[in-house]
Formats: structure tokens, C-alpha cells, sequence
């Protein structure tokens, strides 16, 4: 076990390290000088030169990343260039609100997605899966601003007399007030869980069928178990990998990737605040944002994989 | 040479009475663009709530952006006031300071400041914190944007609390005016500040009638009432929230979820005629929207090259296919009913010479082809502009979006050939149009030198005259439009669109920062 673990951590480790120096080599390639966000677009030459200076923009790429290595080894994640705070707070400011983004669209998504998955595996073919074929496409193919905009126009504009509705933008802090915080979520959960429900059930769904067609189900509906104990007993657990794999590549996925509805709904997260740190070439959050996100995958990873043990107990017996 | 010095909310100004704004504003059914003069009394108390396209990254004094209505020139003026501001008529307003005067060849200035003043931390605003603030901004290892403006003086002298002595490096006969558009304006205590450090700037403390709250950054910024303030304020509190998306900020202000969104969009604008509730207080400045050429490489270090283009640019077509016709076109550099206004004309539209020009170019071995890197903000006029010209021989351009880092980044390289902007644009010209033609400005990215242009500009810093700048300016014009260092075509106007039925007194200061001294709510 400890050697597990050991190997388990080298590989996060080296995992990180890769993801961070091509990311540092990357924001490098891209054209335009931070020194500009910070100062201006009527910033002198001497302002310029000076901001180089401060912050070592002319020192080669390997250098910074050393350097860079080294402040994290020290627990500094560093300063950003435009707002000149600590990363680490610029990062955990935004945080809550993505975090609490993408779980509450992977939880609806997959509350949602597995009732119509196990269904539709149920009865194949019937109307209802001809039914939710039909939109299910619908919604993986329309882009999720589209989403957005619709659900605004609906509950936001033309509900916006009614007693129930939504606001259009917005945020509340969900230790302010959890009753705001979700009245303003609520659409932009919507928004994104609707691209990730048709993905989720549709996996099931074919996952499903196949295990239907397994012996130890004809067994247990011969030894006259209740469908619904086969369905969500028997059938579901094993025939949920593909499921819980999307879902935790789709939650690291979305932690960069709300960055539209964050963007729509005005939502104080991760993905507004890479995107402006890319605009800006602010490195040093950008660094840190997607040492975020990296870690998070790898975590996520790790959590699905025990996942798979306590799905499959097998799995756990040929590991042993 | 005189000074100028005025009440609280008053100035005076010599030369010519500024004309009314309205024939300029567009003004139309269901839009409001001055105040009421019979409004009811205004109410004391309430929260307004407004909403901006982006927040800045922090609320020091020095923004870069100087006293705009961008990058958090609104909020700036609620928490620190201001030392002076230009009305949107161009006049020199005076507030925290009384006035500023020289006797001295428009080289020493005296700023006089209001007495009995403080910030929200209690301490003075005096002359020892004027000073402060300008030396800090000055400073180079501050890294602050506006330190070329504050570099500008020469020495500060304290003469008593309220009285502070300038000395300027070189002469400059409208100092107040620069004061009144730059961040020099906004006077941080230094008490705070030093205690305050790096951190400052996410927990400012002024004098202006509102305090710091709380930011959620990314989300929403609240002030509120600062007790300690001596002007007459009306409201308890203001939030702003940041919504970068156009759509979605004038959805939001629709339905109610913000009084007030902040635009230049003239899309939402005119959305926003379509909604019984909302109003339109419009601010439009001289100068705006413009193509300006690179004069150190070709095509455009050719004077045809540029006339070429400026005939074949329509400003009518260009806002009939993008804005329905709403935009405030500029067939000349300055508003009509500015001070400064001559009938000197752009370039007008004219499709033979421009592709006679062309095909000279042809002819000569070299068609012009060029790319243009452009920010999103004027992708939509490259992609129509690249489009037109397409109907034209011997000529190509290409458009490239980048990001607004990416293209500063280009123009002060010198790595363009043209470029769109919306730079110049002021209410006074000075420092504004000469940092844009002047040699060696620092938005003179075409690096444009004409040594009559220099000496005209010095002629209008020596004088507070409105005849004397007007004849240098005019000077100014009529090479302008020989030489085309640029070329503009469209007036910037910002409009706060506000719920009509909520707020009463909404008027503006600068170019479009809303005047939170005289807005309320109304009452029930």
C-alpha cells in the first residue's frame, strides 16, 4: 500500500510538473506584453523597461519557470502582474462560485441523467426513447450560450411579473444568504446541465442495455426479482463506469469551460478569471489557475478509480 | 495670465457661452438626456444599483484612464471626489480644490483647496496630501500609468494646509483641465495608504461621498454613505455590479436587477428606446472613433496610401450596416457645438479617387495589401471596412482579431500598418488631441511629426484663451486633415441608461461619469 500510494503521488507530481512548464512556454508564445495591462496603452518606453525589470519578463523562459518552481516550493503561488494581489486569493475569491457551479450541474445532471438512462435501457425503442433521442440531440448540439439566452429569455424576461422566476445576472455569496445564492444559480445550472444530461444518460443508457443482456440478470428476473431491484440493483452499479469516468473528466472540464455562462450570468469564478488573465497576460494567475485545474484532475481521477472498487468490487479483488 | 477659479458645482470661463448639447444628442421620443427642471424634491436615502461592463483591477487613485468613465472612473469619483472635473460642456469644475491660478507664465500654479475637508478616515485633505499623492504617483518604482502626467512637475511646495505651490517643467496654460481629465485628480489619504500598502487599493479611503463596503471581486462592489462627507449626497448606498456581457446587462437592467447600465453600445441604446421605463442621459465627446496610420512603414508612410483609404471609407454606409443609422457620425473633429468647432471636414467618401489612388499604386508595381490586427471592440467596422474595400481593385486588406493586450502591445511597437481606435476622444482637447499628433505623444503610435502641428499645440498650451486655443486648434485641423495622420469618422458617446421610474436627477460629469452628489431615488 505505501508503495501505491508513493507511486501514486510521483505520478501527480510529475503530472504537475509537465502541465506547468508547457504551460509557462505556452502564455510565453502568445503574443502581447503584460507590461501594457499594467500600465496602459500610453505607458513610455522607460515605463515599460522598468516593469520588465521589476518583474524579470526578459529573463528566458526556463529562468522564470525555475524561479517560479521555487516561490511554489515555499508555498507562494505569486503576485499577479495587473492587480498585484497574491494568486492564491485571486484563486480562492473565485473558487466558491465555480466549484459550486460545476457540482451542482455534475449532481442535477446525473439526478436527471440516470433515472432517463435506466429507462431508456429498460424499454429500448419505446416512444419515450424515440422521444428523448430527439432532445437529447437537440441540446448537445446547441451551444450552451444559446441555452442561456433562451432560459433568460424565458425565466428571466417574460416570467420576470410572475412570482416565480429568475434573475438574469447576479451573485450571492452562499454564506450571505443560501436562499439567494441559489435563486441566482439556478439558471446557470440549468444552462449547463442541459448539454450534460443527453451525454450522461445516453452512456448509461447503452451501458445498460448491454448489461441487461448479461446472464445474472436473466438469473435474477427468473428467480422473480422485482424489476426495480434488477434495474437500480443489479444493473445500474456495473454498467456506471463509463458514467462516473465522464462525470469526473466533465468536472475538471468544467471548472475552465463555464467560462461563457460564467461570462452570460456574470458569475464571479475561475473561468472569467482565467480568460481575463490570458487577455492580459497576467502569467502568474494563469500559472495558478491551471495548477488548479490540473490538480483537481488528478484528483478526480484518483476518487474515480477508488469509485470503480466500490462499484465493482471485483475490481478491489484483482488489485488485492 | 489668469486663472480660473468657481464655487462648489460652477465655473466661470472666458470667451464663448458653450452651446446646448441637443441638436448633437439625438435626442428622440422616450429618451431623456438633461434633467428635469421641475423634478420633485430629491429623496434622501435608497440604493442604486449599476451596472458596468468590466471592473478595474483596483481601486487606487491612478488608473491610467484618468478621470473616464472607464476602468472605475465612476466608482473612483464616489470614493475620493475629486480635485476638479470637466463638466460635459468642458468647463473646469472645481471641488475638493478651490481653485488653481498662476501668475507665473502658466509655469508655478496654485492650488487652493476647500477648507475643513477630510477623507473617511477623519484626517485632513490638505496640501501635504496633495502632495503625496503626486509624488507617489510620480514615483517610477509605483509602476503607476499616470506617472508621465505627475512627472510633469517639476517641484510641490506646501505653503500652508490649503495652499500647495506647482511648479510645472514646462508651461501649460490649461494645468486645470489636465488635472480635471487625469488621475490627479482623485486624492487618496495617505494615512490609509501607507498603512494600507499594496492592499490599498482594495480598501480605499477618500474624501468623496461614499466609503468602501465590500468588493466581490469579479461580482459586485458596494459603497455607502460616507458621514463624513460635506457636500450634499442623496443616496444611502450605490452598487455596482460588472457584467461583461451587453446583452445580458441591458436584460438585467430591464428586469430591474440594476437602475442603471453604463454603455457606449449603441445597440442597447437603442434596445433601450423600445422600454417605457428607461431613459438616456447621453454624454458625446469631440474626437472618437478613427483609423490612424503607421507613418515608418509602407503603404501608409505614403500620403496617397492614406487618402486612398479615407475616400474609401463611407462613415454613412459603415453605420447604415452596423448600427441602423444611430451613431453620431464625425464629419469634423470637434462636437458642433463645442467651443473649438470648425466647419473643417474630414476626407468625405469618394469612390474614384480612392480607387484612382489604388490603381496608381497598381501601376506602380506596388497595390496596396495590408493586415489589421484589431481588438474585439472594432472588429465589427475592420470586417465591414474589409468588405467595402473588397469592391475596390487593387487593393486587400486583412483582418486579425487579437486581444486588447495584443494590440496595445502593436501600436506601441510600431507593428501595424493601420490601426482602428477610438483614442483621441475628450471634452477638452488638451492633453488628449496632442498626445495623439503631437511628436513624440504618448498615443502618437504612427509616430505623425509635423513640426507646424508641434508649435501649434505649444501655442494652445500657452494660452487659457478660447480664441487663442481656437486658432491653434483650427491650425491644427486644417493640417490634419491634409496630412491624415488619422482619419475619424464617429463620435464616442456614453450613455446611462437608467429606470426612469426609479431615479430622478441622473446627470453626468466628464465624459460620462455619473454625477452621484445629485442623484436620488424617487420618492413613492
Amino acid at each position: 500500500m505505501p508503495r501505491l500510494i508513493a507511486r501514486r503521488l510521483a505520478h501527480i507530481v510529475l503530472v504537475l510538473l509537465v502541465v506547468s512548464f508547457a504551460l509557462t512556454f505556452l502564455v510565453n508564445l502568445t503574443p502581447g506584453d503584460p507590461a501594457y495591462s499594467i500600465l496602459g496603452e500610453q505607458a513610455t518606453d522607460e515605463q515599460v523597461a522598468q516593469v520588465h525589470k521589476d518583474l524579470h519578463l526578459d529573463d528566458s523562459v526556463p529562468s522564470r519557470y525555475g524561479r517560479w518552481l521555487s516561490d511554489i516550493g515555499e508555498g507562494n503561488f505569486g503576485t499577479s502582474y495587473v492587480t498585484k494581489r497574491p494568486v492564491m486569493d485571486a484563486i480562492t475569491e473565485a473558487l466558491p462560485a465555480t466549484a459550486e457551479l460545476v457540482l451542482l450541474t455534475i449532481l442535477l445532471s446525473l439526478a436527471v441523467a440516470i433515472p432517463i438512462g435506466v429507462y431508456t435501457a429498460y424499454r429500448p425503442d419505446s416512444r419515450f426513447d424515440r422521444f428523448w433521442v430527439l432532445v437529447s440531440s437537440l441540446f448537445v448540439s446547441l451551444p450552451s450560450f444559446v441555452v442561456a439566452l433562451v432560459l433568460v429569455y424565458i425565466f428571466a424576461l417574460l416570467l420576470q411579473n410572475f412570482p416565480i422566476h429568475f434573475p438574469v445576472t447576479g451573485w450571492e455569496r452562499l454564506t450571505d444568504s443560501p436562499g439567494e445564492n441559489l435563486w441566482y444559480i439556478t439558471l446557470p445550472v440549468i444552462a449547463l446541465s442541459l448539454q450534460q444530461i443527453p451525454q450522461f444518460a445516453r452512456l448509461l443508457r447503452a451501458d445498460m442495455i448491454a448489461t441487461l443482456h448479461e446472464d445474472y440478470i436473466l438469473a435474477a428476473r427468473s428467480k422473480g426479482v422485482s424489476t426495480r431491484r434488477i434495474l437500480f440493483r443489479h444493473a445500474l452499479r456495473p454498467s456506471s463506469f463509463s458514467l462516473v469516468t465522464l462525470a469526473g473528466l466533465n468536472l475538471g472540464h468544467l471548472i475552465g469551460g463555464a467560462v461563457i455562462i460564467e461570462t452570460l450570468f456574470a458569475l464571479p469564478g475561475i473561468g472569467s478569471l482565467t480568460v481575463n488573465s490570458v487577455l492580459s497576460k497576467d502569467i502568474a494567475v494563469v500559472q495558478g489557475v491551471v495548477m488548479l485545474v490540473a490538480i483537481v484532475y488528478v484528483v478526480v481521477n484518483t476518487l474515480v478509480d477508488v469509485t470503480y472498487g466500490y462499484l465493482d468490487p471485483r475490481v478491489r479483488v484483482r488489485k488485492a | 495670465m489668469g486663472g480660473r477659479s468657481g464655487t462648489f458645482g460652477a465655473s466661470t470661463r472666458l470667451g464663448l457661452v458653450a452651446l446646448a448639447l441637443a441638436g448633437a444628442m439625438a435626442v428622440s421620443p422616450g429618451i431623456a438626456s438633461a434633467e428635469n427642471a421641475t423634478a420633485p424634491k430629491p429623496k434622501s436615502g435608497g440604493t442604486v444599483t449599476f451596472s458596468y461592463m468590466s471592473e478595474p483591477a483596483s481601486f487606487l487613485p491612478d488608473a491610467g484612464l484618468g478621470a473616464q468613465v472607464g476602468l472605475g472612473g465612476s466608482e473612483r469619483f464616489a470614493i475620493y471626489d475629486a480635485l476638479a472635473m470637466l463638466t460635459t460642456k468642458g468647463d473646469v469644475e472645481y471641488r475638493l480644490a478651490e481653485s488653481m491660478t498662476s501668475t507665473t507664465n502658466d509655469t508655478v500654479w496654485t492650488v487652493k483647496l476647500r477648507k475643513g475637508r477630510v477623507f473617511s478616515d477623519g484626517t485632513p485633505v490638505d496640501a501635504s496630501a496633495v502632495q503625496y499623492n503626486w509624488s507617489r504617483i510620480a514615483d517610477p518604482a509605483q509602476r503607476s500609468p499616470s506617472a508621465p502626467i505627475a512627472q510633469g512637475i517639476a517641484s510641490m511646495n506646501v505653503v500652508d494646509p490649503t495652499t500647495l505651490e506647482v511648479t510645472l517643467k514646462e508651461p501649460n496654460a490649461q494645468f486645470p483641465e489636465l488635472i480635471g481629465q487625469s488621475s490627479l485628480t482623485f486624492i487618496a489619504s495617505p494615512t490609509a495608504w501607507e498603512a494600507a500598502g499594496q492592499a490599498f487599493g482594495s480598501s480605499p479611503v477618500g474624501a468623496g461621498p461614499y466609503v468602501f463596503k465590500e468588493w466581490q471581486r469579479g461580482a459586485q462592489l458596494t459603497l455607502e454613505r460616507n458621514p463624513k462627507y460635506k457636500g450634499k449626497t442623496h443616496l444611502d448606498q450605490i452598487v455596482v455590479k460588472y457584467i461583461p456581457d451587453e446583452t445580458q446587462r441591458l436584460n438585467t437592467l430591464t428586469t430591474g436587477g440594476v437602475d442603471i447600465d453604463l454603455t457606449g453600445d449603441l445597440q442597447a441604446a437603442t434596445s433601450a428606446k423600445q422600454q417605457p421605463n428607461l431613459a438616456d442621459f447621453q454624454v458625446a465627446q469631440s474626437g472618437g472613433i478613427n483609423i490612424f496610420f503607421n507613418f515608418t512603414k509602407p503603404p501608409f508612410d505614403d500620403l496617397r496610401a492614406r487618402q486612398a483609404i479615407a475616400y474609401a471609407f463611407d462613415p454613412k454606409a459603415m453605420d447604415d450596416a452596423l448600427n441602423g443609422g444611430a451613431a453620431m457620425l464625425a464629419p469634423n473633429l470637434f462636437l458642433k457645438d463645442s467651443e473649438f468647432f470648425a466647419d473643417i471636414g474630414q476626407p468625405k467618401p469618394n469612390k474614384k479617387k480612392a480607387q484612382d489612388l489604388f490603381d496608381k499604386f497598381a501601376a506602380e508595381g506596388k497595390p496596396i495589401e495590408f493586415s489589421v490586427q484589431t481588438s474585439q471592440t472594432f472588429q465589427k467596422i475592420a470586417e465591414w471596412f474589409q468588405a467595402r474595400l473588397s469592391s475596390f481593385k487593387n487593393v486587400k486588406m486583412n483582418v486579425e482579431p487579437v486581444s486588447a493586450t495584443q494590440q496595445t502591445t502593436n501600436w506601441q511597437t510600431g507593428n501595424f500598418t493601420l490601426a482602428f481606435s477610438s483614442v483621441p476622444r475628450f471634452i477638452d482637447p488638451a492633453p488628449a488631441l496632442s498626445n495623439a499628433l503631437e511628436t513624440g505623444g504618448v498615443s502618437n503610435y504612427g509616430k505623425y511629426s509635423n513640426p507646424e502641428v508641434d508649435a501649434a499645440f505649444k501655442k494652445a498650451r500657452t494660452s487659457n484663451e478660447v480664441a487663442a486655443r481656437k486658432d491653434a486648434y483650427d491650425a491644427v485641423q486644417r493640417i490634419q486633415v491634409k496630412d491624415l495622420p488619422s482619419f475619424f469618422f464617429q463620435h464616442v458617446v456614453v450613455h446611462i441608461l437608467y429606470n426612469k421610474s426609479k431615479l430622478q436627477g441622473v446627470a453626468a460629469v466628464g465624459d460620462g461619469i455619473p454625477r452621484w452628489d445629485r442623484m436620488s431615488t424617487k420618492g413613492s
